[in-house]
């Protein structure tokens, strides 16, 4: 090539904005573009005499402020100014000679704007997250309006039937009964007022169903107050109070649970007959695996001895 | 005439209670069970017949009265069902036509009274409401909000990200991005955050 030419070819790779840098295969520089001394100059040691020093990035000393950040393929460096670059290295053969070839690419503008990017994003899930911890909350606020709403019925029934004790007293025609009838709601629903709701106990619901069924459900063992094992061990036992009713003909159903080394386990048999063939899963015992199996737990159906449910969930 | 057997399921006792004095003072039905919880319902068919249920729909136990009503209406298609809440939630009613319940009755709104709505599904008639109640969020009224629009509030009241919502429901994020938008410039609200929140709290979405 004719002199003036590399002059006005080194001249143009000068003036680019990313860095390029040519060498031998022993890292020996053949050829190094400003941007390129200037990105050498702030991350290495002003004695870097070896091309070969964006192979060795990951074990490479760099100057202080300097890191390095792998994304995807390529390496990213990143200077104490904060411009960015992205190294992309590799080999070329020119006149039969192979040559490393090192191009450093300015990225600082969408490294900039992918940083800002992740903190927003950042921002997003932490928001995402306290959206769905009030979400979780909401369900007994919503209880609240709810029991509001229904005292407030009553105390509207209470005025209505002294309007009617009122009204019964002028009138000519007094029609008692319905009077005494509207008066009898009216204490009941008061006296009911001042009882506690302890309708969110899914046992106690459970015990009442098995008792209306001719079954007795007894217990060995507590079941933890967290909320995803209390829910999967009521479905469990529903599922098995169902099975001794319809399959086994049994009247009781025995639970045994226990809780050790971060498990749960829960255990349940009835005294109905046994089963003679393996239990098929479906309807209810099929959902339930899907649920326990969902929540990282599992599940055995055991029939040979008598129908055994057991299931394991971590405690969280 | 025997009387119809009614079944009562609501977890919130003052509300269970109230429906269980309807049906004990009226003359044409009695109270066979009244439960606190819609996940025991099916139990209770095992060995007892019911002609009509008074189905709850929200519980606090995390179960939903119309998962509840699926189930047994798959079973036991005879047993009449009238689902009861007072949350405005828009779909409901439609899952519930889905379901094949046979009535809907709003606790708090509706001009009818519950044994008014009893009867007539009794009498063999569906009795649906047109619509959810109106409620107001922010400026707008729950009957502004497109069908779409009310499907994205929904998930994004779970605490899921847009790109959640557009995965749900099979469309892009951007997309999500200007359905929110919409419904942000109706509302009159700041965020997407305050959006998710109030539209829980007054229980237009519910998932």
């Amino acid at each position: 090539m004719r002199p003036e030419y590399l002059l006005s070819l080194r001249q143009g790779l000068d003036g680019m904005p990313d860095g390029v840098c040519y060498s031998k295969e022993n890292g020996e520089f053949v050829f190094l573009n400003k941007t390129m001394k200037k990105i050498m100059r702030a991350a290495f040691d002003s004695g870097v005499n070896d091309a070969m020093v964006f192979e060795k990035l990951d074990y490479i000393g760099l100057n202080s402020g300097c890191r390095i950040e792998k994304n995807g393929g390529g390496v990213l460096l990143i200077l104490q100014d904060g411009s960015a670059w992205n190294i992309k290295t590799g080999k070329i053969t020119a006149d039969g000679v192979v040559y490393n070839e090192c191009i450093a690419y300015n990225v600082t503008e969408p490294y900039g704007k992918s940083l800002e990017l992740k903190k927003r994003n950042a921002h997003l899930t932490a928001v995402n997250e306290k959206i769905r911890e009030y979400s979780k909350e909401m369900d007994s606020m919503i209880r609240d309006r709810e029991l509001l709403d229904a005292k407030i019925r009553i105390h509207d029934d209470v005025g209505r039937a002294l309007l009617s004790l009122r009204s019964y007293l002028y009138r000519q025609d007094k029609d008692r009964e319905s009077l005494v009838k509207l008066w009898r709601m009216t204490i009941s629903m008061l006296r009911r007022e001042t009882v506690a709701d302890v309708s969110d106990d899914r046992m106690e619901a459970l015990s009442e169903a098995a008792r209306a069924v001719d079954v007795t459900l007894h217990y060995d063992g507590e079941i933890p107050n967290d909320r995803l094992i209390k829910e999967i061990s009521a479905s469990a036992i529903r599922e098995c109070l169902t099975n001794t009713v319809k399959h086994a003909g049994g009247n009781n159903v025995y639970i045994s649970t226990s809780l050790k080394n971060g498990e749960f386990a829960i255990k349940i048999k009835n005294d109905g007959r046994k089963p003679d063939k393996p239990i098929e899963e479906t309807g209810g015992l099929h959902t339930l695996r899907r649920s326990v199996e969902r929540y990282g737990g599992k599940m055995t159906v055991a029939w040979k001895r008598g129908f055994e449910l057991t299931v394991i969930l971590q405690i969280s | 005439m025997s009387k119809v057997k009614v079944m009562i399921v609501d977890d919130q006792a003052m509300s269970r209670h109230l429906f269980e004095l309807y049906v004990q003072n009226s003359e044409r039905y009695e109270l066979a069970f009244s439960l606190p919880s819609a996940s025991v319902a099916e139990v209770y068919f095992l060995k007892h017949s019911v002609d009509l249920i008074l189905m709850d729909i929200l519980m606090n136990d995390g179960c939903n009265g119309l998962d509840a009503a699926k189930r047994i209406k798959e079973r036991y298609p005879s047993v009449k069902i009238i689902a009861v809440t007072s949350m405005p939630e828009h779909s409901w009613i439609e899952r519930a036509k889905k379901i094949g319940v046979d009535s809907f009755w709003y606790k708090e709104t509706e001009q009818e009274t519950i044994l008014d709505v009893m009867d007539r599904t009794m009498a063999g008639e569906s009795v649906y409401p047109d619509s959810p109640p109106t409620v107001m969020l922010g400026l707008a009224k729950s009957s502004e909000f497109t069908e779409r629009e009310l499907e994205v509030l929904r998930i994004i009241t779970t605490g899921a990200t847009n790109g959640a919502v557009a995965e749900e429901l099979g469309i892009s994020e951007n997309t999500v991005k200007a359905h929110v938008r919409s419904m942000l410039e109706k509302t009159g609200y700041q965020s997407r955050t305050e959006l998710a929140i109030k539209a829980r709290v007054i229980g237009i979405t519910i998932k």
